[in-house]
This record gives structure tokens, C-alpha cells and sequence, in this order.
């Protein structure tokens, strides 16, 4: 983006809530925060094209990054922060901007005044990291010319520098403080840097602002992979080479395919779907996924579609059995026939070719696919989604051969739902932000409101787990909201797909109906184009799709619609800082 | 490069910084009588017209590239 772009940009019409930065720095941070505004602006825009929120980026005082975050930090609850660490904050004698009288033997003293400075930036970073989203980056300018050494030489004082700001900026990772990567392409401008205080490029200030504004808004990731075998997933075409002649190591010319392959094992860790869509005989196909070495477990694939259709149709069967969009899956291929396909049936789908006889774009395109699934954690229920959706596709087989009631009965379900507010779950903000077909109202969470809604006396949030015969699902449902008076209303309310049929949303209600006293709960509904389970739940608890709006479902309406619910409940304790009325 | 593309660019250059400000206003702005031609819009705006025009304009005229003629003829100078 060019200056001139990102200026025109935050010009535009905006709507909703202001999204307000700190952005803390020692430097005059000027273009910057025009680039972190408009890249801000185009990551909070909605995916229906109505304009995107304002963006507010609030600076400091020059030459004062610790005072910037503490001023920052005192003003706004919950805000979030963008702080930039140059030499010059360490010690302002590794400046380049202002001269000082370099007396003889200055290593050691500069050395001191830099761990000081960092504990000082530790501290208060690390312990704001809890209530607050903080991103940071590491200094763009360079060390100043006069540390002793040649020119081609890393003096011990340069290195026992980066060893102190990696073991700080390590340190504020372990504390949840987002660091970005450093980003490629020459950065500093002493011109600029002598002549308005801005030390950066203006190409660098922009895509610094673009990985600031990634880390504070990060991307939904997609939820799965369907990759294409042969010369895909393997060297060679199974079906004519044999189950025993197909390769992925570096002494058959074919190691591009085991860096796929260990792509696919990094997936799986997290929690990503991998599924196959090959036109093959299933039984070579098995039989190769059953040979030793792969460099990912091959159990991981869920399902298998081997067989000569279209490729879109394997990958719409495949997205059934997931229980996810078509826009949440990534399809990778080397076929470019079949990419086209796919891409020409199902648009929604994210199409990539995989190119084995280009390692360079091999390895691009698994950069790509690493930055579609990425997550800044994995939680819990990420390493059980795969299995729980193998274990939820099992239910639905089974349910095909018998009585709901009956199946529903053997399941042996327990769920535990659990009212604590704080500290901030991770999978409850997630499911809030990323949950679709069960969805109250397709209302997203920023962190900043996450944390302060939280924060707020007589607020509630109740997580569900769930676990039964089949396997634990983890954490699957959210519902946020306030008691008012004898009236629970609910903002949010969300269930995990990957928990679907199993009525653990009319569980959720009876739980909240039993824990809170209310005599009714408010629901605040709003149809989007994908929350079509939610319109179900709804339709049964109130006799009929009800229209969008304010829905209030008395305690004696719910008990007279509510299907029976088997699972057995566990409470965790009611917060006592919820005040309910008598 | 014609004189009247480089007149045009740097005009789409002075819309970006100074928003809602009309073309006539534009073209007879200075830090006199516009009010949002400080400091920090006219840093902006050289960045913006080297950005746009590959170009880096001397540090020590900065101060006097305080209207679009003066930044045209700067403009125009370098490109003969």
C-alpha cells in the first residue's frame, strides 16, 4: 500500500465502534500510524462490503517509549497496544538521532543502562499482558557505527545487545504478548530519521503496520485441508506405479512432497482437518497409506474420497462430514484440470496447485497454506477436533440404523458447564468469533470488548464441555450475557458444530434456567445467512421460527418445549460476583 | 512525462493530504491559508509526492515547497 492509498483510506465512510490503538513508541511514529489506521480499517471491514470500522491510533510524547506504555496503559482498560522497541529506547547513546560524548570503556556501561531499561519494559509489559491484547516489535534501525570491531564483525557488545532484547522479547512472548517477525526489505531512513524524527521507509513503516495490524486482528483460519495423492501428498501415480513405488524422501528426487507431508503433521497438531479427495481405486490407496514413514499420521485423514467423479463432488462430501462451510476448506492439487474444477464448481473453496517439479513454489505454497491455518495457540480442543468429528461422523452413522431417543439415551453424555469469567479463556473467545451454524446472531467479539465485557459486575459466561462414548469434544458452547432482574439476557450464544444433535444447547438453557433463578431468558436473534441451526433450536423451543428481534422464552415455556435431555450435568460454581435478584 | 500528467499527479498528492479541501483551494494552498498545512501535513506531503513520484526532493528546500507551484516547478526541474 502506498501512502497516498492508506491516507485515501482512512478517509473513507466508516461505521460502528471505534477500534482504538496505543501505538507506543520512542520515535515520531507519523506514517505509521496512518499505515496502521488503514490496515486496522481493511482487517475489521465486514465480509458483506459495508464499511469498516473507524480505527484510532493515539500516540505519545517523543523520545519516552516507558512512559508512552504507562501513560497508554493508565488511560484505557483493556485497549490494546502496539509498542515498538528501538536502540535509542534501550539506550538513547545507541540512537542515531541525538549525539552524546562517547567516553573511553562505554560497552559496559551501556550494557547496564540497557538491562535496566528492559527489566523496567518487562515489567510493566508483562504484567498488562493479562487484561490487554500487546503486540511489539523489535528495532528496525541499526546499531550505531562506533561499537569497536570490523565492519564485517559481530562485536561480543553487539551480541550480549541482541541477547538481551531476544531474552526480553522471548520472555514477553511466554506472556502472551504477540512479537511480530521480522520484517523483510531495508528499513531504516536516516533522512527521514534527521529530518522529521520518522526513522522508517515508508515501505517498511507499511508492511510493519501490516504485521502489527495482523497480530492485534488476526485472520479467521481455515478449519481444513482436502489435498489430492498422487504427486501431491507422494511422488507418483499409485494406481499405476504401485502402493510400494510411490515416494516423499530426499534419495527418490521427492523430498518437496515429505515438506508436504511434515506441512500435514504440523496441521494435524493443531487442530486442522485433512482430508483426501483422489481419483484412485481405493485399494492402492490404502494400502500406500498403510506403508511405514510417512512423515505425518496418516490416521489423521478423515474422510478418504478415493473414486473417478468430480473432485468438487469428494469435496462436498467431505465438508458434510466435517459439518463445515465449503469457505472454511483449502483444496491443494497438481493437477491444474482438477483445481479448475473445483475452483468453477465450488468458488468458496480456496484452490491451490501444488507444483513438485518447483521446489521454490512448493515451499511458497506451503508458507501459504501454514499462514491460511495459523493460530497464535492451540488449545485443548483443537488437538480433539479431529477425532471428536470422526466420533460425531460415527454418531450420525449410527443414528441412520436407529431411534434417536434410544441413541441419544446409550450415549452415556456428561457435560460440564462452567460460569467462571476470568482469566480470559482462549477457546470461549474463539468459538464466540468463529462458531457460524449455531450462532444467536453472527455477532463477533473483539478482545478489547471480550476482556471488558469480562471485567463488568453481573456480567455471565458459561462454557460447555461435553464427553461421552465416543470420545471428549472439550469446550463447545458459549453463552454470554447479563442478569437483569429475574431476566437472563443472552448476547451471545454459540454451540461448536463438531457437537451438534446431541441437544447439548437445550442442556445449555436448563442449566442457565437452574444456576441463575431466572424466570425467563432474553435471546437477542438475528438470522445471518449461515446460523440455520440456531433457527432449528429456536423453531423447537418456540413452536415456530420466531421473528428476528428481542425473544423472551419464559422458564415455564421452556420446560413445556425442551426435549428431553440426557446427558448428565455437571455445575462448576455459580461466580459469586453475578448478583441475582431474590 | 507531460507537464500537465505531472500537474495531475501531484493534485491527486494534495487530495490524499488534505481531504474535503476543493481543487481551486488546492492549487492556491499554502501553510498561510490552510489551516491543515501544518508541520506534520507538509512531512506528509513531501513523503507522499517522493512516494508517488520515485523521487527524493532536497532536504534543505523543504520550506520553501510550501505551495503546488513550488512543489510543480520543483517537480518539473528535476524531470528536464
Amino acid at each position: 500500500m502506498k501512502l497516498r492509498e492508506a491516507l485515501l483510506a482512512v478517509e473513507r465512510p466508516a461505521g460502528g465502534p471505534v477500534y482504538r490503538l496505543h501505538l507506543c513508541c520512542g520515535f515520531e511514529p507519523l506514517h505509521l500510524g496512518t499505515f496502521l489506521k488503514a490496515h486496522l480499517r481493511a482487517r475489521l471491514a465486514p465480509e458483506d462490503g459495508s464499511p469498516s470500522r473507524p480505527a484510532e491510533v493515539l500516540t505519545g510524547l517523543f523520545g519516552d517509549l516507558k512512559g508512552n506504555i504507562d501513560r497508554a496503559i493508565a488511560a484505557e482498560a483493556a485497549s490494546p497496544l502496539a509498542v515498538l522497541v528501538d536502540w535509542a529506547d534501550i539506550d538513547p547513546r545507541l540512537g542515531l538521532r541525538e549525539g552524546y560524548l562517547l567516553e573511553t570503556d562505554i560497552e559496559g556501561s551501556i550494557l547496564a543502562e540497557a538491562l535496566t531499561r528492559l527489566i523496567q519494559l518487562e515489567q510493566v509489559l508483562t504484567s498488562a499482558a493479562s487484561g490487554r491484547r500487546i503486540v511489539m516489535a523489535l528495532p528496525s534501525s541499526p546499531l550505531p557505527p562506533w561499537l569497536p570491531g570490523l565492519p564485517e564483525q559481530s562485536s561480543a557488545t553487539e551480541l550480549q545487545l541482541r541477547a538481551l532484547l531476544y531474552g526480553f522479547s522471548a520472555r514477553c512472548a511466554a506472556a502472551g504478548i504477540r512479537v511480530a517477525s521480522p520484517v523483510p526489505g531495508p528499513a531504516y531512513d536516516l533522512r527521514a530519521h534527521l529530518s522529521s524524527g520518522f526513522p522508517l521507509r515508508i515501505s517498511y513503516a507499511d508492511a510493519l503496520a501490516a504485521a502489527l495490524a495482523a497480530l492485534l486482528v488476526p485472520g479467521v483460519p481455515k478449519k481444513g485441508l482436502v489435498t489430492d495423492l498422487d504427486n501431491t501428498v507422494w511422488m507418483g501415480i499409485v494406481g499405476e506405479d504401485g502402493p510400494e513405488n510411490v515416494h516423499w524422501a530426499l534419495e527418490q528426487d521427492a523430498r518437496v512432497h515429505g515438506l508436504y507431508q511434515q506441512l500435514l503433521a504440523g496441521l494435524h497438531a493443531q487442530g486442522t482437518l485433512l482430508g483426501i479427495a483422489s481419483k484412485n481405486d481405493p485399494r492402492p490407496v490404502s494400502e500406500a497409506l498403510a506403508r511405514p514413514g510417512f512423515l505425518f499420521p496418516t490416521s489423521a485423514l478423515f474422510p478418504v474420497e478415493t473414486n473417478w467423479g468430480p473432485k468438487s463432488e469428494s469435496i462436498r462430501r467431505i465438508a458434510a462430514r466435517w459439518n463445515i462451510g465449503l469457505d472454511s476448506i483449502v483444496f491443494v492439487d497438481d493437477s491444474p484440470l482438477e483445481v479448475a474444477e473445483v475452483r468453477q464448481s465450488l468458488p468458496e473453496v480456496e484452490c491451490h496447485l501444488f507444483s513438485a517439479s518447483d521446489p521454490v513454489a512448493a515451499l511458497e505454497l506451503i508458507n501459504t497454506l501454514r499462514a491460511r491455518f495459523a493460530r497464535d495457540r492451540v488449545t485443548d480442543e483443537d488437538r480433539l477436533r479431529a477425532a471428536s468429528l470422526r466420533q460425531s461422523a460415527e454418531l450420525v452413522d449410527a443414528a441412520k440404523d436407529s431411534d434417536p431417543e434410544t441413541l441419544l439415551s446409550a450415549l452415556d453424555a456428561r457435560i460440564k458447564l462452567a460460569f467462571s469469567r476470568n482469566p480470559l479463556d482462549p477457546r470461549a473467545f474463539e468459538l464466540l468469533n468463529k462458531t457460524n451454524q449455531f450462532n444467536l446472531n453472527g455477532e463477533r467479539w473483539e478482545e478489547s470488548r471480550f476482556r471488558r465485557f469480562l471485567a463488568t459486575p453481573g456480567s455471565l459466561l458459561c462454557v460447555a464441555s461435553y464427553e461421552d462414548r465416543f470420545g471428549p469434544l472439550g469446550k463447545i458452547a458459549v453463552a454470554a450475557g447479563s442478569m437483569d432482574g429475574k431476566i437472563l439476557r443472552l448476547t451471545s450464544w454459540v454451540l461448536s458444530c463438531r457437537a451438534f444433535s446431541r441437544r447439548i444447547e437445550f442442556a445449555m438453557l436448563e442449566a442457565l434456567f437452574g444456576h441463575t433463578g431466572a424466570d425467563a431468558v432474553e435471546l437477542d436473534w438475528k438470522t445471518t445467512p449461515k446460523n440455520n441451526a440456531t433457527r432449528h433450536a429456536l423453531s423447537v423451543l418456540f413452536g415456530q421460527l420466531p421473528d428476528q428481534g428481542i425473544l423472551l422464552l419464559s422458564r415455564t415455556q421452556f420446560t413445556e418445549r425442551c426435549p428431553q435431555v440426557y446427558a448428565a450435568r455437571q455445575m462448576e460454581p455459580l461466580d459469586p460476583s453475578i448478583e441475582l435478584s431474590e | 512525462m507531460s507537464n500537465s500528467t505531472t500537474h495531475d499527479r501531484l493534485l491527486v498528492c494534495f487530495r490524499a493530504v488534505f481531504p474535503g479541501v476543493s481543487d481551486a483551494d488546492l492549487l492556491a494552498a499554502s501553510p498561510g491559508n490552510l489551516s491543515a498545512w501544518d508541520s506534520v501535513a507538509q512531512v506528509t506531503l513531501i513523503s507522499v509526492i517522493e512516494e508517488e513520484f520515485t523521487t527524493t526532493l532536497p532536504l534543505e528546500q523543504y520550506g520553501e515547497l510550501t505551495s503546488f507551484a513550488a512543489l510543480l516547478a520543483q517537480l518539473e526541474t528535476r524531470r528536464t
